[in-house]
C-alpha cells in the first residue's frame, strides 16, 4: 500500500485539499473577474454602521459618542428625514472635526 | 450518579451566592464547616447521612472561599494607594499581559513587586493596569520594569466587592506613565515559562493572520482562533448579538477540541506513544488556554478536555458531566466572583443545556425514530441549537435585554460555517509555518468563508421579527 493513512489522517488530508481547492477557485475568480471581488471577499461596507437605521446602542459603540450625542444624532435624523451625506454630521452639536474624522470610516449612508 | 456533579456545582454556587448576599461571619461558617466534616466522619458507613454532610460542607466551603476572596492581602498594592494621588511614585514589577495599543496609549498589566513613594519603600503584590503615553513598544510579557508615574484608584472603583470588569480580573489600581522614557527595563523573561510560550505563540499567530488577510477578515479570524475581540467592528458584533451567534467570536470548547484534535493528529503522524501524546496534548491545551486569555469558556473546555484525555490515559470511562462539574468548581474556587460573570454563566448554562435538556427534548419528540435521514439531521441540529438558546434565554434577557427568535435558526447555518472558518484559520496558521507557499491560497478561501458568514448574518438579522430589543 502506497498510502496507509488512518481515518483521522484521511479526513485531515481531504479537508486540506478542500481548502486549497476553494482558495485556488477564489483566487482565480478574483484575478480573472475583477467585478467579483465584492462577491467573494469580505465587503468592508458590511462592517459599517448605517447612520439612517442605527439605534442608540449601536451609535454609542462609536468612539467619542455617548448618551447625549447619540440622542442628538437620532433626533437630527428624525428632523431631517434621514442623513443624505456623512458631512451633515458636523451640523450636530458636540460633533467636532476631530471626532468626525475618527468615526467617519465606521459609517455609511443607505 | 448522573446528576451528582451538577448538584455539587449548584450547592457550591449557592454557598458563594449566599455569602455575597448575607453578611456572614467567617469564624462561624468555618466552625460549622468543621462540624459538618466531623459529621461526615461519624457517618462514614451511612451513604445518605455522609452525602448530606458532604453537601452541607460543600455549601459552607463555597461561602468561606467567597468571604476569603473579598479580603485583600496585607501587602496588596491597593492598601498603599489613595483614591486621588498627584504624587509621582516608582513601581517595580513584571509585565503579566501582552502590551496592547489602545486609543493612542500603550496598556499592559503589571504584577507589582515594590513601591517607592514619599521616600518610603514597600514590598507589595497585586496587579496594576498601566497606561503609557506613546505608541512605540519594545515591551513584552515577562519583562521586569521600574515605572515612574501616577498610581491611583478612581472613585468607587477597585473595591473587591465591586463587579466591574477590572476588579473581576483582580485589578484594583491604575498607573499613568506620561512618557515611554519613564520606563526602565531591568530583565527579560521573568514571567511564568508556560505563559511566556503562550504569549509568544499568540503574537506569532496574530502576525500570520495579519500578513495574509484583509483587516475585516483579520478581526473576525483573530476572534475565532484567539478570542481577540478588540478589533471586531461594532456593527458586526451588534448584529451577531441580535442573531444570538456572537458566541462564535469567542474561543470555546469547540476551539479547544480542534486544537486537541490537530495536536493529537500531528503527534500520531510522528508515531509517538499514546501516553507521550496525551502528556504533550495536555501541555499544548494549557498553552492555548493561556494564549487566549484563560477566560471562563476556555478554562471550562480545557479542564473538560484534560479530564477526558487523562481518563483515556488511565483507560477509565470518561464522563462529560464530571469534567464539566469539576471545571465549574475549580473556576469558582480560584475566583468565586466568576459566578456573577455573564461569560461564565452563559458558558456553563449552554453546555448543561446541551447535556441535559437536549436528550430530554430528543426523547420527548422521538427524534430518533424520524424516518428521513436529512430531515432527522436538520431537526437534531435545530433542537441542539434550541436547547442552548432555551438554557441561556433568561440571562440574555436580563443582561442584554434582547429576545431573538431567530437564534435557533441562525445557529443551524452559522455554526457549521464558523466551524469551517475556525478549522481553515488553524490550517492557515499551520500551513504558513510548514508550507508557506500555500498560505495565500488558504487565506483566499478564508476570506471567502468569512464573507459568506457576514452576508448570512446580515440577512438573518434583517428577517422580520428576527429580534426584539426590550
Amino acid at each position: 500500500m502506497l498510502f496507509d493513512f488512518t481515518r483521522d489522517e484521511r479526513r485531515a488530508i481531504i479537508f486540506l485539499f478542500f481548502l486549497v481547492l476553494s482558495g485556488v477557485g477564489v483566487s482565480f475568480a478574483q484575478k480573472t473577474h475583477g467585478c467579483l471581488k465584492r462577491v467573494i471577499s469580505p465587503d468592508p461596507d458590511l462592517a459599517k454602521i448605517n447612520l439612517n437605521t442605527a439605534d442608540g446602542t449601536l451609535l454609542k459603540t462609536l468612539p467619542g459618542v455617548g448618551d447625549k450625542l447619540s440622542a442628538r444624532l437620532i433626533s437630527f435624523r428624525e428632523e431631517q428625514n434621514g442623513f443624505r451625506e456623512l458631512e451633515e454630521l458636523k451640523k450636530i452639536k458636540g460633533m467636532n472635526q476631530a471626532k468626525y474624522e475618527k468615526i467617519k470610516a465606521c459609517l455609511k449612508i443607505e | 450518579m448522573k446528576y451528582s456533579m451538577l448538584a455539587l456545582v449548584l450547592i457550591f454556587s449557592l454557598g458563594i451566592f449566599s455569602a455575597s448576599i448575607f453578611k456572614i461571619n467567617f469564624y462561624l461558617v468555618y466552625l460549622l464547616a468543621f462540624i459538618c466534616l466531623s459529621f461526615c466522619l461519624w457517618a462514614l458507613k451511612q451513604t445518605f447521612s455522609f452525602n448530606l454532610g458532604l453537601a452541607v460542607t460543600f455549601f459552607f466551603l463555597g461561602s468561606l472561599i467567597y468571604i476569603n476572596s473579598q479580603i485583600l492581602p496585607r501587602n496588596h498594592i491597593m492598601r498603599f494607594v489613595k483614591y486621588k494621588s498627584h504624587n509621582l511614585c516608582a513601581l517595580k514589577g513584571v509585565v503579566s499581559s501582552a502590551p496592547e495599543i489602545k486609543n493612542g496609549r500603550l496598556t499592559f498589566v503589571l504584577e507589582s513587586k515594590e513601591l517607592h513613594t514619599d521616600n518610603l519603600a514597600f514590598v507589595c503584590r497585586g496587579k496594576v493596569l498601566v497606561s503609557v503615553k506613546g505608541l512605540v513598544s519594545t515591551l513584552s510579557y515577562g519583562d521586569e520594569l521600574i515605572l515612574r508615574g501616577k498610581l491611583y484608584r478612581p472613585y468607587n472603583f477597585g473595591r473587591p466587592r465591586s463587579r466591574s470588569g477590572l476588579s473581576m480580573l483582580g485589578i484594583y489600581c491604575l498607573m499613568r506613565v506620561d512618557s515611554y522614557g519613564l520606563i526602565f527595563l531591568l530583565k527579560h523573561h521573568q514571567g511564568n515559562p508556560l505563559e511566556q510560550i503562550a504569549a509568544s505563540s499568540k503574537a506569532g499567530i496574530e502576525k500570520i493572520i495579519c500578513r495574509y488577510l484583509s483587516p475585516l477578515a483579520q478581526s473576525i479570524l483573530a476572534a475565532m482562533v484567539l478570542g481577540e475581540k478588540t478589533d471586531i467592528p461594532p456593527q458586526v458584533n451588534y448584529l451577531m448579538m441580535r442573531t444570538g451567534t456572537v458566541h462564535i467570536l469567542v474561543v470555546s470548547g469547540f476551539n479547544v477540541g480542534i486544537v486537541a484534535f490537530l495536536a493529537m493528529l500531528v503527534l500520531k503522524i510522528l508515531r509517538l506513544a499514546r501516553k507521550v501524546r496525551i502528556i504533550l496534548v495536555t501541555i499544548i491545551l494549557l498553552i492555548y488556554c493561556l494564549a487566549t486569555g484563560a477566560c471562563a469558556p476556555v478554562v471550562r473546555a480545557t479542564i473538560m478536555g484534560v479530564v477526558l484525555l487523562w481518563a483515556y490515559f488511565f483507560k477509565r470511562d470518561s464522563q462529560i458531566d464530571c469534567g464539566l462539574g469539576l471545571a465549574a468548581i475549580l473556576i469558582l474556587a480560584f475566583n468565586p466572583n466568576q459566578l456573577f460573570d455573564i461569560g461564565f454563566q452563559l458558558s456553563f448554562l449552554s453546555v448543561y443545556s446541551l447535556l441535559y435538556l437536549y436528550p430530554l427534548l430528543k426523547k420527548l419528540l422521538r427524534l430518533e425514530y424520524f424516518p428521513h435521514k436529512l430531515g432527522k439531521f436538520f431537526l437534531e441540529s435545530f433542537f441542539t441549537s434550541f436547547s442552548a438558546w432555551l438554557g441561556t434565554l433568561v440571562p440574555i434577557l436580563c443582561y442584554f435585554r434582547i429576545f431573538s427568535p431567530v437564534t435557533p435558526l441562525a445557529n443551524i447555518f452559522i455554526v457549521p460555517l464558523a466551524t469551517l472558518i475556525t478549522l481553515s484559520g488553524f490550517s492557515l496558521v499551520i500551513v504558513s509555518v510548514v508550507l508557506p507557499f500555500l498560505a495565500p491560497t488558504i487565506a483566499c478561501a478564508n476570506e471567502f468563508f468569512i464573507h459568506i458568514l457576514l452576508l448570512l448574518n446580515t440577512f438573518l438579522a434583517g428577517l422580520p421579527g428576527a429580534y426584539f430589543s426590550l
